[in-house]
């Protein structure tokens, strides 16, 4: 009954990005997970969150850190955490009705039981009336469409920020899953070590970030360099502020090693799947959820290593919220999927 | 042949070329996967660059002054000599320039391959220390 009076939300606690969709509303908010906080006599402020701490990252002052709260998928650090949820609640709920919401929040389906609980209690003393949670894999099936109720398989592969889960979805429930540290973040990382390695040039996360969206590739064309980008940074030599052209090709090789680990993660997901349920993913193929689904051609690559038809869901960076938003929304049909 | 780190010998300061061909002989034994110019070294794993790998497991390049850097990404790990980190601190351990060792130890040695075979590697170093003892 409480139900018909609050404004439920569906959570989507990304280590790059948090999405909150409303009941009825749709997605409300999208903005990255960071928060920027200041040390004033000893005392922690938060100072901004969201898109406007996003802008700090790296160009903070000795009192102020901009920090990413969620590490890997999961929560790094605790108090941070809950002050960006309880901001994320109060910008997306803003007080509409006078019951407090009910929450899904997504969690990686590899999140350990302190983990878990630590989201669960950050979504408490936000003041949400009651919490359940979902494991991502799970939402992003939801969210791009896949009969996840129906007897039959479906294999999903969730690329986010931090993680990457492969699932395989049936019955409403997962009946294998595999996750593994590995996602956008780690590929910024290799971008990183690359170019420092390789031009001597120290270049910050959001150049990083910025390369592998412009340029960035699982799978190099077979003849040529590609597409080129201009990128600065500091030269590891001589301390100065340096411009160098990188291209498409340097990228993929940077990328090499994180796309590997993800096709590994899908290769050992179907060895571990059941000849029946493997007999329906081979007919309707992988689908690719998360950021990390934008990578041009990591499509190609996995089909390459499989065998299997792999397609890119439609809208692969909403995909998990909308699963937890379909989930608030048929919340009977779907409540097998829910744990409390 | 197993490659056996002499632990039990007394360290000494080994030249710029009995390292190269120690690095030589303990590429003889690494996993070829391991093998890559695309960073230093990857705690999570162990892949990486000859030197980044002898650098964070090998006692023998250790107690020659050679060490990582270790950090919490994958971009923070380095090889560290003397005081200097990365290519100069290659220049330094090896003795020799930055361009012979990018001729070794980069891409562009192995046209454009990030992933030579360990042995490929070994064998470019030992010919390059051939060509210097014919020079001497």
């Amino acid at each position: 009954m409480l139900s018909f009076f609050s404004e439920d939300l569906a959570i989507d606690l990304g280590t790059a990005n948090t999405l909150v969709y409303a009941r009825g509303r749709g997605i409300v908010l999208n903005e990255p997970s960071v928060v920027a906080i200041a040390t004033v006599r000893g005392r922690t402020q938060v100072l901004a969150v969201g898109d406007e701490a996003k802008l700090m990252l790296g160009r903070t002052p000795g009192n102020v850190t901009a920090t990413r709260p969620l590490r890997d998928g999961v929560i790094a650090d605790f108090e941070i955490a809950e002050e960006m949820i309880k901001h994320f609640i109060r910008r997306a709920h803003q007080r509409r009705t006078i019951v407090s919401p009910q929450i899904i929040i997504s969690v990686p389906s590899g999140a350990t039981a302190v983990e878990r609980r630590a989201i669960q209690e950050s979504a408490d003393s936000a003041g949400a009336r009651r919490v359940f949670l979902i494991e991502e894999p799970m939402a992003a099936a939801i969210g791009a469409g896949l009969p996840v109720t129906e007897p039959t398989g479906s294999m999903v592969v969730d690329i986010g920020g931090g993680t990457t889960e492969a699932a395989v979805i049936s019955l409403g429930g997962i009946v294998y899953s595999r996750s593994v540290r590995v996602g956008g973040d780690k590929m910024d990382e290799a971008i990183i070590a690359y170019i420092r390695r390789n031009h001597n040039l120290l270049v910050g996360e959001s150049s990083a970030e910025r390369i592998k969206k412009e340029i960035g590739t699982a799978y190099p064309s077979s003849h040529g360099d590609g597409r080129k980008v201009q990128i600065k940074g500091r030269d590891l030599i001589n301390g100065v502020p340096k411009e160098i052209v990188i291209t498409e090709r340097q990228i993929a090789e940077a990328l090499a090693e994180p796309v590997d680990v993800i096709v590994d993660t899908v290769r050992s997901a179907l060895e571990q799947t059941a000849p029946e349920v493997a007999a329906d993913i081979v007919d309707r193929g992988i689908v690719l959820t998360g950021g990390g689904a934008l990578l041009r051609g990591l499509d190609v690559v996995l089909r390459q290593a499989t065998g299997l038809p792999v397609a890119i869901a439609e809208d692969p960076l909403i995909c998990t919220v909308v699963g937890g938003g379909r989930a608030l929304e048929h919340m009977k049909a779907l409540r097998t999927v829910l744990q409390d | 042949m197993q490659y056996r780190s002499p632990r039990g010998l007394r360290n000494y300061g080994a030249g710029g070329a009995e390292r190269l061909a120690h690095l030589a002989d303990f590429l003889d034994t690494v996993d070829p996967k391991r093998v890559t110019f695309s960073f230093w070294y990857d705690c999570n794993g162990g892949a990486g660059c000859p030197v980044g790998i002898a650098a964070a497991e090998e006692p023998w390049f250790q107690a020659q002054g050679l060490t990582l850097s270790r950090g919490d990404k994958l971009s923070e790990n380095h090889p560290v000599y003397d005081g200097a980190t990365e290519w100069r601190a290659l220049t330094r351990f090896f003795e020799i320039g930055i361009e012979e060792l990018r001729r070794m130890f980069d891409r562009t040695g192995y046209n454009g391959n990030v992933r030579p075979h360990p042995l490929e590697v070994a064998g470019k170093i030992r010919s390059f220390l051939a060509v210097k003892v014919e020079a001497a």
